[in-house]
């Protein structure tokens, strides 16, 4: 039932599974988040503010990440995010769908180009 | 890190900050702080002209969507508030049921009294004539003498015709029971005037506006003619009965034509000369001079080029 409800939101937009992928490791604001996509897609994503704050608001919105509550002394205009319970399992089968859809190309003749 | 002078640093974020203003409010009071200081942060490292150039895109792509989402969410909000007080919710349907109701009835009105043009041709050129009398603010009719004065003597209009409503007792046959239906006493040159010519048979010919219930004949409205004769094309000749006169059908007005007032029927026709002949009640007659037909509309046709002068007082 559980992996019904993380299937509902399959296939998962690009910037949402980024962000996701990006919250794995730990919480993080939107800069960092926004940095970290940058980096690892070698700037081939980036996360333009609207983008990112409009994916922030629709995976706030149907429970893929939260926010995390500010401790005193931290600043008030930046706000941290993690992944939820259904973010990650949402974000594990998004990475199940991707390697499926990698599998049936590569039997296909559809080698990836080595990144 | 590009060079940028302190200058194009605020205009960049005087221009982002334009920019947000083109998300809703709630979205902007969530996360245009946020944005701004994610602009400030590339700014400070990217080139600014490819960095303006992609928050532009960016924000015309997603702004757009915000709204969107903002609207949904508001219909889903307001949808659960409905459900949630089902008596607040059959107030605010039938309020609006009524209100709507209410509203398209008396435009539907005004449109039929006011706003929809006789089915005429040219309706644009036709005057309605209507007199005044002692300084009453509503019009007044006008009488036959005053009509027949007024286009023997008139300059300004084309023509000038005349119309005068009342209800007659219709029937058929003789042994049936009367129905009342709306006449009118028209002159003869009417369907003239108006550019309305019968459908079936022939208007009135000025001799039957002459003498005095002498021409019985008259005119059916084609409303009449295909619902009470189902259209019969072997109709004309045929005897009627006004107030109890035996009339003959000379004719079937056009289809649609009922007259010369928006949203009334006019179903029978008949010359004003056969006033005396079928009015019900001597009330009805007011002595004149010419002949005993007191209150009539008069419809004129006028040329565009011309202003219609003020009509004299009756």
């Amino acid at each position: 039932m559980k992996d019904m409800d993380a299937e509902a939101h399959l296939p998962l937009p690009a910037p949402f599974f980024q962000i996701l992928a990006a919250l794995a490791p730990g919480e993080a604001h939107g800069y960092a988040i926004m940095q970290d996509v940058e980096q690892r897609t070698k700037g081939k994503l980036r996360l333009n503010p609207g983008t990112l704050y409009g994916a922030i608001r629709r995976m706030l919105e149907i429970g893929l990440i939260e926010e995390v509550r500010r401790k005193s002394g931290d600043d008030e205009r930046q706000r941290r995010y993690k992944l939820t319970h259904l973010g990650i399992r949402t974000a594990r089968a998004e990475a199940t769908r991707m390697t499926e859809t990698l599998r049936y190309a590569r039997n296909n003749g559809l080698e990836p180009q080595e990144v | 890190m590009p060079e940028t002078t302190a200058s194009s640093r605020k205009k960049s974020d005087r221009f982002f900050r334009r920019l947000l203003r083109l998300y809703p409010a709630d979205f902007r009071a969530a996360w245009g702080g946020e944005m701004e200081e994610l602009f400030t942060a590339r700014r400070r490292c990217e080139p600014i002209r490819r960095l303006l150039w992609e928050v532009t895109l960016d924000t015309f792509k997603t702004a757009p969507k915000e709204h969107l989402a903002m609207l949904v969410q508001d219909i889903k909000h307001a949808l659960r508030g409905l459900r949630n007080n089902p008596g607040f919710t059959a107030v605010a349907i039938l309020s609006l049921a009524l209100g709507i109701g209410a509203n398209s009835s008396i435009f539907s009105m005004a449109n039929a009294l006011l706003l929809r043009p006789l089915p005429v041709p040219e309706s644009s050129h036709l005057l309605i004539i209507e007199g005044t009398s002692g300084g009453e603010s509503l019009p007044q009719n006008i009488s036959h003498p005053d009509y027949l004065e007024l286009r023997a003597q008139s300059k300004s209009f084309q023509s000038i015709a005349a119309s005068s409503e009342t209800r007659f007792g219709f029937a058929s046959r003789p042994e049936e029971a009367p129905q009342l239906k709306l006449g009118a006493y028209v002159s003869a040159n009417f369907s003239d005037v108006l550019g309305v010519p019968p459908a079936l048979g022939r208007g009135f010919r000025p001799d039957e506006d002459e003498a005095p219930a002498r021409d019985a004949v008259a005119i059916v409205s084609h409303a009449l003619w295909t619902d009470d004769f189902q259209a019969d094309p072997s109709f004309l000749c045929r005897k009627i009965l006004l107030n109890g006169v035996e009339l003959i059908i000379v004719g079937v007005a056009a289809e649609g034509f009922g007259g010369l007032r928006s949203g009334v029927s006019v179903a029978v026709y008949v010359p004003i000369m056969m006033f005396p002949a079928l009015a019900p009640t001597p009330v009805q007659a007011i002595p004149g001079p010419a002949t005993p037909v007191p209150f009539l509309f008069a419809a004129a046709f006028i040329p565009t080029s011309l202003t219609p002068r003020p009509m004299p007082k009756s």
